[in-house]
């Protein structure tokens, strides 16, 4: 058995608060590890790095439904009109004064538009369609990155974002926009750049990912939706 | 479509430092049983961890923290401290 075995093995016997811990251990050190966004060049950091990256991908009970580099979906949904994507802008904009400083990004409850987008038949149909069966978590999200140096490292998502959705708001900057990166086991890192009003729906508690960070005068504001896959023995329950 | 709101009951903060001891228990069963080629990467990972953990709350400006967001990169005070202490508690040295 190989240590991403080994490590791999070791979750299945854990406890959902020990293992959301040890994922948050995991997504720590690959977020570490990385050098300016890339894997480390060093053979000890790169074998830890992928050691760490693997294990968390495999710890997931739901890890046989999650494709190599964990998107389901990306692009722009019919549902997402101009008015609905200015009411979110509008609504994000709102809250930006409560929004709390987590680290190196801001973050606000959604509000009521939000959370409509949360709970609508359009989103879960969406989800449901791309990744089975799914459950929305409650949770909705603005985040902020609206500060030169704002960014977040490598690392994954907590349950409430397994399947994490994320639609792009607005996204200002004059060369060289910043991009969500992905980490995929056994693959080169993926730089994704969205559009206002693109979606991405990923395994975000699978496959470790990280926003760039931002340049002089770049801002980026989402909106992210959690949902969380239903395994086979929970949805026969 | 019904929410599901279940992670939140069991995932809540206290849930979450309550299981560090016996994580780590787990963690040093884990330890014990590997090579000493997998122990220098376990190490790696274990240190590494610690050590991003130290340079992200040196970057805060606020002591306000909470599970309660999107990343699990953010964590109460009590989990961010065990973590930070984790490669001592397990015996690690950095190289």
């Amino acid at each position: 058995m190989d240590l991403v075995a080994k490590m791999t093995a070791l979750g299945v016997g854990m406890t959902q608060a020990e293992r959301a811990n040890y994922k948050f251990l995991l997504s720590l050190a690959a977020g570490g590890l990385v050098v300016d966004g890339q894997p480390p060049s060093r053979p000890g950091d790169r074998l830890a790095f992928t050691t760490a990256i693997k294990s968390i991908a495999q710890l997931q009970p739901h890890r046989h439904r999650v494709p190599p580099n964990g998107v389901v979906y990306l692009g722009r949904p019919a549902f997402v009109s101009e008015a609905l994507l200015n009411d979110l802008r509008r609504e994000s904009a709102e809250l930006r004064e409560k929004a709390e400083r987590f680290d190196d990004h801001f973050v606000s409850p959604g509000g009521p538009i939000a959370q409509e987008v949360a709970f609508s038949e359009q989103l879960n149909d969406l989800v449901s369609t791309v990744a089975d069966h799914v459950t929305p978590t409650a949770r909705a999200n603005y985040l902020y990155y609206d500060r030169d140096g704002l960014g977040i490292d490598p690392h994954i998502d907590n349950e409430a974002f397994s399947l994490n959705t994320i639609l792009m708001l607005d996204h200002i900057y004059t060369q060289d926009p910043s991009r969500l990166v992905l980490y995929p086991p056994d693959q080169q890192p993926e730089r994704i750049l969205l559009a206002p009003g693109d979606l991405i729906v990923f395994y975000a508690d699978s496959i470790t990912h990280a926003r760039e960070r931002m340049d002089k005068d770049e801002v980026v504001r989402i909106a992210a939706f959690g949902f969380h896959p239903i395994v086979e023995a929970e949805a026969t329950a | 479509m019904p929410k599901d709101d279940k992670y939140e009951a069991e995932l809540d903060d206290q849930a979450l430092e309550r299981s560090l001891p016996t994580l780590t228990e787990k963690l040093r069963s884990l330890q014990e049983d590997l090579s000493e080629e997998e122990q220098a990467v376990f190490s790696s990972i274990v240190s590494s961890a610690a050590l991003h953990l130290e340079a992200m709350q040196a970057i805060s400006t606020t002591a306000q923290v909470s599970y309660a967001k999107p990343i699990s990169a953010v964590a109460t005070v009590g989990v961010r401290q065990h973590l930070l202490d984790l490669p001592e508690t397990l015996g690690l040295t950095e190289d």
